[in-house]
């Protein structure tokens, strides 16, 4: 077994950054997942990690989408897949 | 009965277009789509009923202008290929500087989304030069700053806004990527590669247009509290600026100094500089010192300009303020001396 979902949330702080993470927790908390979301705001990490449009979504480091605010549909997908 | 979604999407394309018929009907006809509210000499009211017939007097005037602009920044952001647009900057000659400069207007509205792109146009191989282009010419002339400044100052001053923006973004990157220290920021950011997303969804037209509205609300929620905010500051200093101060100091040479100077330390949030020297136009300040101010002040504004040293250091940053405060004291000469 794994340990617990990584889900990282790469945004500046803007509006749609912070919808993404409220989407995110919603998916999260509607699955009874054990996943822990993590926002990233600093933007030299997002660089070194290879972001290069916010705001974007990591499930255990991989990206999952970049440059749009993902649905709760979406991520639910993502972590049912992921699982 | 039409889905929801299908009400939605063309809700998005209806609001557009009334947008741009409410923006072109006065321009047509000469005579305003909807009755203008007009306050009176801004002292004789109650200091606290400033900054409302102030709003009020933008609102009735410019909501064709608002609707169109916040519409558009939607449809942007959903139909904009961006990904796509960034991979044809791969090279570093000449091309990819001209095609930065072309993109930047589209590519970036909101600041927290600039840095990210920065880097991105790094990360495609084109080099530090584009990327400092686009960092240059996204706050300076992006379409919403654009629309703004043809609206509410004139379609020439908007022009202006834009070509001199477009030139001196050109330079400013040609010139930085040849310093010493904007090759080692290269060198530093040489390895990074943007990640690939795990599966990119294809959306339809009908998805993509109910998006638009999603992020045309989005837009306006990040955009209007400190538009807001930010005219109800210069509603006071429409009312209580001396008319003589600005007449002596914001006009001739000087004006066009003081104007490319002024917004290094004056933040003005996305789109209220519009406004801010709409009522210094108002107050006498000379059109070159108004496009001195427009050019400079978004170029090197200290919030931009600390977000960036963090990834090129101050040294490159120091380097391409100077440079665009300089290219906004010369476009305001040259605008002075064609006399327009």
């Amino acid at each position: 077994m794994r340990g617990v979902l990584k889900i990282e949330v790469f945004g500046a702080g803007c509006p749609k950054c912070k919808k993404t993470e409220e989407n995110c927790r919603k998916a999260v908390k509607e699955l009874g997942l054990k996943a822990e979301v993590i926002h990233v705001y600093d933007q030299v990490e997002m660089l070194k990690r290879g972001i290069t449009s916010s705001p974007a979504v990591m499930v255990d480091s991989k990206l999952m989408v970049s440059g749009r605010v993902p649905e709760v549909h979406e991520i639910k997908k993502w972590l049912i897949a992921h699982k | 009965m039409p889905s929801r979604n299908t009400l939605l999407a063309v809700l998005a394309w209806v609001l557009l277009f009334f947008g741009l018929f409410a923006l072109a009907y006065p321009r047509i006809t000469g005579t305003p789509l909807l009755p203008v509210y007009k306050h009176g000499e801004l002292r004789s009211y109650h200091p606290v009923m400033i900054p409302f017939v102030y709003l009020a007097s933008y609102l009735t005037r410019a909501w064709g202008a608002f609707l169109f602009a916040f519409m558009l920044g939607g449809v942007i952001e959903v139909f904009i290929p961006r990904e796509r647009m960034k991979n044809y900057l791969s090279s570093r000659r000449a091309k990819s500087y001209v095609l930065a400069a072309l993109f930047a207007p589209v590519l970036a509205i909101c600041s927290c989304a600039m840095i990210p792109i920065f880097g991105g146009v790094m990360a495609t191989g084109a080099g530090i030069g584009p990327a400092l282009t686009f960092l240059v010419m996204a706050p300076a002339a992006n379409f919403l700053a654009i629309i703004f400044t043809s609206e509410l100052i004139s379609p020439l001053m908007a022009a202006a806004r834009f070509g001199f923006a477009f030139l001196g973004a050109i330079l400013i990157g040609f010139a930085v990527a040849r310093t010493p220290w904007g090759k080692a920021v290269e060198e530093k950011f040489a390895g990074i590669s943007a990640a690939k997303e795990a599966e990119v969804i294809e959306m339809d037209f009908l998805e993509k247009s109910v998006n638009s509205l999603k992020e045309a609300y989005l837009l306006v929620r990040m955009v209007l509290p400190y538009l807001l905010l930010g005219v109800a500051v210069v509603s006071f200093i429409d009312a209580y600026l001396p008319k003589d101060l600005v007449g002596t100091y914001l006009t001739g040479p000087l004006g066009v100094l003081l104007g490319a100077t002024i917004g290094v330390p004056l933040y003005t949030p996305t789109l209220v500089e519009v406004f801010f020297v709409k009522a210094l136009l108002e107050a006498g300040m000379s059109t070159s010192a108004a496009l001195a101010f427009l050019l400079g002040a978004p170029m090197s504004s200290i919030p931009s300009m600390m977000g960036v040293s963090r990834i090129t250091g101050w040294k490159t940053v120091a380097t391409y303020a100077l440079l665009a405060v300089l290219w906004a004291a010369v476009s305001g000469f040259i605008y002075m001396i064609l006399g327009l």
